[in-house]
């Protein structure tokens, strides 16, 4: 079913739809064509079947037999990423593990509270970061006692450099909870927040024009 | 919650075992090469190494061979392999097999990752190589053994052989080099419009071949 679409103005965005496409897009084209599918379907839709030519033209290439061993490496390397040098987070991933298995059971988008001994009572929320232009990544709010905080990872963001992180309240304002760093489209960082956790209903992350990259929705 | 493997209830619970499998409890693990993808990253979210490892072999040599034809240095694809699965075992828990399956996730990856080395090394090379889709795999056939999609393959790769030479070496420059628009304008000495138009017009065509697959 073709979907070229054909509007005047979307026009324009043809070529830089496909070079979205490919996540080589940057600077103000890129800012433009966001803004542009922000309100044309027809032209996000044509990106979607870009995104999956280029997914095509991926499955083209021949597979290879890595070198002898290789599985066993990366699973050691699996087993070397759960032992973390910051205490506070060393008690988190060990929860953690617990409370994946507990929010998958219990449906995505929920809290889950857990309690281990004499650890204070911790509650969880893991979102996915999403956008069109296949930004893929996590946002774990978390909150032990009266402290809170969100950790983040970001993969396969089109774009490097410095990102804003933003959320928005139950209450409608917006706070900015600080400034981080993506190197080649890769980022992960934690950060404390001073307000409660259960407030926050999305998540955000801006690129340096104030162009929105991903959002993590909670609520 | 207390259960003495919390693995095993949370695959039952997501439905994620076959039913026939369900009363086999026991002997869950036997069949372990035959779960789904979605089954062995759930099992990698809750930290389960043999699911990993499953996930790991199986798909290996996708990973390693995408990032072996992008980097063409058997040592810096091993590297890229290795951390496009450590990327899938970190956000295994927020994997959606709804959006995409496993292997077109684990492509995205190893691509971005195997472009960001080409540009740390500065290994970007001079003249692509629009070969990349017409090699064999090292098993010396074709990726046909994959089954699915062989059809539309075959017809992707000879609309890649039969479409101008300069739309081929914009897409492999785009696409697996990373190189944007300007950077392909400056390198083929052609208007910047120019490099646009010739990725805008492979990747279309690219794209109408699929379209009539599935039409």
């Amino acid at each position: 079913m073709e979907s070229t679409p054909t509007g005047a103005e979307c026009e324009a965005f043809q070529d830089d739809l496909a070079v979205l496409a490919m996540g080589g897009l940057t600077g103000h084209d890129r800012a433009r064509t966001l803004a542009h599918l922000e309100g044309c379907p027809r032209c996000t839709a044509r990106l979607e079947e870009l995104s999956a030519a280029v997914d095509a033209l991926t499955t083209l290439i021949p597979e290879a037999t890595p070198p002898e061993g290789f599985a066993e490496r990366t699973v050691a390397q699996f087993r070397s990423e759960r032992t973390t040098a910051r205490p506070w987070a060393r008690r988190v991933v060990a929860v953690a593990a617990v409370v994946v298995t507990l929010a998958l059971g219990a449906g995505v988008g929920e809290w889950v509270a857990t309690s281990q001994g004499n650890a204070p009572a911790t509650a969880f929320r893991a979102v996915p970061l999403r956008s069109a232009q296949g930004t893929e990544g996590s946002v774990v709010l978390v909150s032990t006692g009266n402290r809170g905080w969100l950790w983040m990872t970001v993969h396969d963001a089109p774009n490097s450099g410095t990102v804003t992180c933003s959320v928005l309240l139950t209450d409608g304002s917006r706070r900015e909870v600080g400034r981080f760093s993506l190197a080649g489209g890769y980022g992960e960082w934690t950060a404390t927040l001073p307000f409660a956790v259960t407030s926050v209903r999305a998540v955000t992350l801006l690129d340096q024009a104030g162009t929105r990259v991903a959002v993590a929705r909670v609520t | 919650m207390s259960t003495t493997d919390p693995m095993a209830s949370c695959l039952v619970a997501m439905d994620m075992v076959p039913h026939d499998r369900r009363a086999r409890r026991r002997d869950r693990w036997r069949g372990i090469g035959e779960a789904s993808d979605e089954a062995l990253v759930a099992g990698m979210s809750a930290g389960d190494d043999r699911a990993a490892e499953a996930f790991v072999r199986r798909h290996e040599r996708r990973v390693f061979g995408i990032a072996l034809a992008i980097t063409s240095d058997r040592a810096t694809a091993e590297d890229v392999a290795q951390e496009t699965f450590v990327r899938a075992w970190r956000h295994a828990a927020v994997f959606d097999p709804r959006r995409a399956p496993a292997t077109a996730w684990l492509s995205t990856i190893t691509r971005n990752l195997a472009i960001d080395s080409l540009r740390l090394r500065r290994a970007i090379p001079i003249e692509p190589d629009d070969a990349i889709w017409f090699r064999a795999d090292d098993e010396g056939g074709r990726p046909e053994a994959r089954g699915e999609h062989t059809h539309a393959m075959d017809r992707v790769r000879a609309a890649l052989r039969t479409m101008p030479a300069d739309q081929r070496r914009a897409l492999v420059r785009s696409a697996f080099y990373g190189q944007s628009a300007a950077e392909i304008a400056d390198l083929e000495d052609i208007p910047l419009g120019t490099a646009k138009s010739r990725i805008r017009l492979g990747l279309a065509r690219v794209r109408d071949i699929l379209d009539r697959e599935e039409g």
